[in-house]
């Protein structure tokens, strides 16, 4: 059988990785083939989900959860794929409104790169995109859809409980739904192998986040916003291994990576990254650490909020833990978070990667500003696209970064300068 | 403050919880148009271009015309005393959000509305209005003292069981109905004032057009039927404009009537007036359960049900023999862009022409040329 051009990439990236001498990177390389080329060989074993969906569910019930996201940005990168984004803005929704995500996942299923997976999972947020391109993609595919509501953040004590309650109910049926439409059913044991391997991920991220803030630049922004891409995997053993290994391979005296796992280096400008970056340009946060000598210290999309699982207390935990995460709730909650990121990890100044069709993260920017402005950290909305390079103003988004990196260059110098 | 005395509370969205409105005794009124009874603000007293834009830069970017005059109006309206912002899709939460934020002399409340249809988002949103309808009693420019919110709330629901029974008097004539029955249906229940007011202005409207068609004004049989969805635009211009355009709406499905056209009408009836005191929290919250149910049956594009409401608008059309599909939305209204061409393919399944109309966006008058030319079109050639 043929190889589509998404395989063929990601058999690429896989092989390269074996000479890397990074054993997770190979192994987040190794997982993202499995899980495309599960996809076209058994579709009926894979389950597409948006954000915020907890991939343990799919994993506890034996199938594979795979984010459509993660196959989207895959194939961003791909020149071939631009025609795929075309033809699902005609098929499937005008450009002008919705996101490249969704056109490109879209488009992906409707021009044969990749088949329909068994079922479509999709939560309420980050955005109503996701959900209704599911919603509606599984009813043109004759798949189930199951859709979780994640209520918006409520100010007072009695409406968190009852968002939680509500959201664990939820979980709770759709592993029920998706069990009897995949004929699977979730086994005691299954959700206890589950929760084990969730935390064992979920401990070895938080040790990677607690390098990275002890030893800042030890984890390059391109390879952490590939790891990212691992928490649509929690509770699988993948994300598990890879995640310890990453761990373990940051905490090695000399880090032995790839290229990306570099000790820090001449002081650098701190920058804090939200959003995601133009996933057509790889390089374009490695370029930017070079060109402007700022080592982007943290991302948005790597934060993951929440505590542990329990078996007993499995759906009521997955609900806690989603409804923890910052981006859930009132803008004014993720501005909140993410200062308090900035103050972490030191930042000099923060980035919002803004793209016009992405309502989440817009919608929230005006916020976030003024946090930064409270809390005196400078602060730059950048412009561009992640996924389509057709409505990508390169030049315009050079423009706003050059800028943005002079005032926190000057700021240093004053206040280097002051003392 | 209205004519009947009653401050008024704005509110968004046809799925809003306008029963609670009246229960806390304001009077309800849509926005973004309040209407006469809110007049404009002194220029002394309008916020400043500052407020303005500071407020416009917390709405989410790309955000439909509902929200972004939702916000002017508020800005420049005088008289209303709170707004209360429901959402089911996240540039309304922005709204109410940015509203929130403050700039602005208005209380404001929010009701997140669910997007799911099941027995869990009955119970979790009966739950939240509960909590809503506390803290609209507790509004400070709430008239008077605190009443017995069960006795109120049943008042309420009656008021608007009349305006959904009027509204299906109406919608069940609208076939035979002379031109003009489909706009001004839209206009009496934009119009506001609470149940018992909009069921009267729709029952006029149902007379009014009755008796004109019995003096001969009978809607011409040749005239295309058609069923006319509006999402978050404005729908009684587009009634007209179809009007205008040689077709009759014989079906609508707009936002400003999801309420009233919901097909989940509210089970058993009222409950008690709360006459004695251990019954009262039974009945509240039997009604708040009613009232969510009602809530999660009005689905639209930004709820989970495409595929029904695509059914449901095939059945529709057939029922009321429409020949002709009209389907228009704010261009930036993302339920619809995925919604609309899923609903358009079932309905040209069935045999329906259907056009698409990106209606009526931002300031510069109800519908473009555009719109129209298309609409003309459509009925030109179905003529033929």
């Amino acid at each position: 059988m043929l190889e589509t051009p998404l395989v063929q990439r990601l058999r690429l990236l896989r092989d390269a990785a074996a000479s890397s001498g990074s054993r997770a990177w190979k192994g987040l390389c190794d997982s993202a083939y499995r899980d495309v080329t599960e996809l076209c060989g058994r579709p009926d074993a894979v389950v597409a989900l948006t954000f915020y969906v907890p991939p343990e569910i799919p994993a506890a019930l034996g199938l594979i959860p795979v984010g459509h996201e993660f196959l989207a940005a895959a194939a961003a990168a791909i020149p071939a794929a631009r025609p795929v984004l075309a033809a699902a803005a005609y098929d499937l929704a005008p450009a002008t409104v919705t996101c490249g995500y969704q056109r490109m996942f879209w488009g992906l299923i409707a021009s044969g790169w990749i088949p329909s997976p068994r079922a479509f999972l999709a939560a309420t947020l980050p955005c109503d995109d996701a959900w209704k391109m599911f919603e509606v993609a599984a009813a043109r595919l004759h798949r189930p859809f199951q859709l979780i509501e994640i209520p918006g953040a409520p100010g007072h004590a009695s409406s968190e409980a009852r968002a939680r309650a509500y959201v664990a109910r939820q979980l709770a049926t759709c592993a029920a739904r998706l069990g009897a439409a995949t004929g699977t059913r979730l086994a005691p044991e299954a959700v206890a192998r589950t929760v084990e391997l969730s935390n064992r991920a979920l401990t070895a991220l938080r040790r990677v986040d607690r390098l990275r803030q002890e030893r800042p630049g030890i984890l390059p922004a391109p390879q952490a916003l590939r790891y990212f891409t691992l928490h649509a995997k929690l509770g699988t053993p993948e994300a598990a291994e890879v995640f310890e290994t990453l761990a373990e391979e940051l905490n090695a005296p000399t880090p032995s990576g790839p290229a990306g796992l570099l000790a820090p280096g001449a002081p650098r400008k701190r920058v804090l990254w939200l959003g995601m970056p133009p996933l057509f340009m790889p390089a374009l946060t490695a370029e930017l650490e070079e060109r402007y000598a700022v080592s982007v210290v943290y991302e948005e999309p790597s934060a993951f909020e929440g505590g542990p699982l329990a078996v007993k207390s499995f759906f009521d935990d997955l609900a806690a833990r989603l409804l923890a995460q910052p981006g859930v709730g009132p803008p004014s909650r993720r501005a909140a978070a993410l200062v308090r990121l900035a103050r972490r990890f030191s930042a000099d100044g923060v980035v919002h990667f803004s793209y016009p069709q992405c309502r989440a993260l817009l919608g929230s920017a005006g916020y976030v500003a003024a946090a930064c402005r409270r809390a005196g950290i400078p602060f730059a909305e950048v412009t561009g696209e992640v996924i389509d390079p057709g409505s990508h103003d390169a030049g315009r988004m050079c423009a706003q970064l050059e800028a943005f990196m002079a005032r926190i260059g000057a700021r240093l110098s004053g206040r280097a300068g002051g003392r | 403050m209205s004519g009947e005395g009653r401050p008024i509370l704005a509110y968004t969205c046809g799925r809003a919880p306008v029963e609670l409105i009246e229960a806390a005794g304001f009077e309800p009124r849509p926005l973004p148009l309040l209407g006469p009874a809110a007049p404009p603000r002194a220029p002394d007293a309008a916020p400043g271009a500052a407020t303005l834009n500071a407020l416009h830069a917390l709405l989410a970017p790309g955000s439909c015309r509902l929200v972004r005059e939702s916000c002017r109006s508020l800005a420049g309206t005088a008289g209303v005393a709170g707004a209360l912002v429901a959402s089911c899709c996240h540039p309304a939460a922005r709204l109410a959000d940015a509203l929130a934020a403050g700039g602005l002399d208005v209380a404001v409340f929010a009701a997140a509305l669910p997007r799911r249809r099941d027995a869990a988002a009955i119970r979790w949103l009966a739950a939240e209005l509960e909590t809503l309808l506390g803290a609209l009693l507790e509004a400070p420019a709430r008239p008077g003292p605190p009443g017995p919110p069960a006795a109120s709330l049943a008042a309420a629901v009656i008021a608007w069981e009349h305006a959904a029974a009027a509204y299906s008097r109406l919608a069940t004539v609208l076939p035979v109905l002379p031109a003009g029955a489909a706009p001004a249906a839209l206009e009496a229940v934009h119009g506001g004032g609470g149940g018992e007011a909009v069921a009267t202005a729709l029952d006029r409207v149902r007379v009014a057009a009755l008796v004109a068609s019995s003096r001969g004004g009978m809607a011409a049989p040749r005239q295309p039927g058609v069923l006319l969805s509006a999402q978050a635009c404005d729908a009684a211009a587009l009634a007209r404009a179809v009007e205008e355009a040689g077709g009759r709406v014989v079906a609508l499905d707009a936002c400003i009537i999801r309420r009233l056209s919901s097909n989940g009408a509210l089970p058993a009836g009222p409950p008690p007036d709360g006459g004695a005191r251990r019954r009262r929290p039974a009945g509240l919250r039997r009604t708040l359960v009613n009232i969510a149910r009602r809530t999660v049956a009005a689905d639209c594009p930004a709820t989970s049900a495409t595929p029904r409401r695509a059914r449901a608008l095939r059945a529709l059309a057939g029922e009321r023999g429409a020949a002709l599909a009209v389907l228009a939305a704010d261009p930036n209204c993302v339920a619809a862009a995925y919604e609309l061409p899923f609903v358009a393919a079932v309905l040209e399944a069935a045999g329906l022409a259907v056009v698409k109309v990106g209606a009526p966006a931002g300031a510069g008058g109800p519908l473009g040329d555009h719109a129209r030319e298309v609409l003309e079109a459509a009925m030109k050639s179905l003529r033929w």
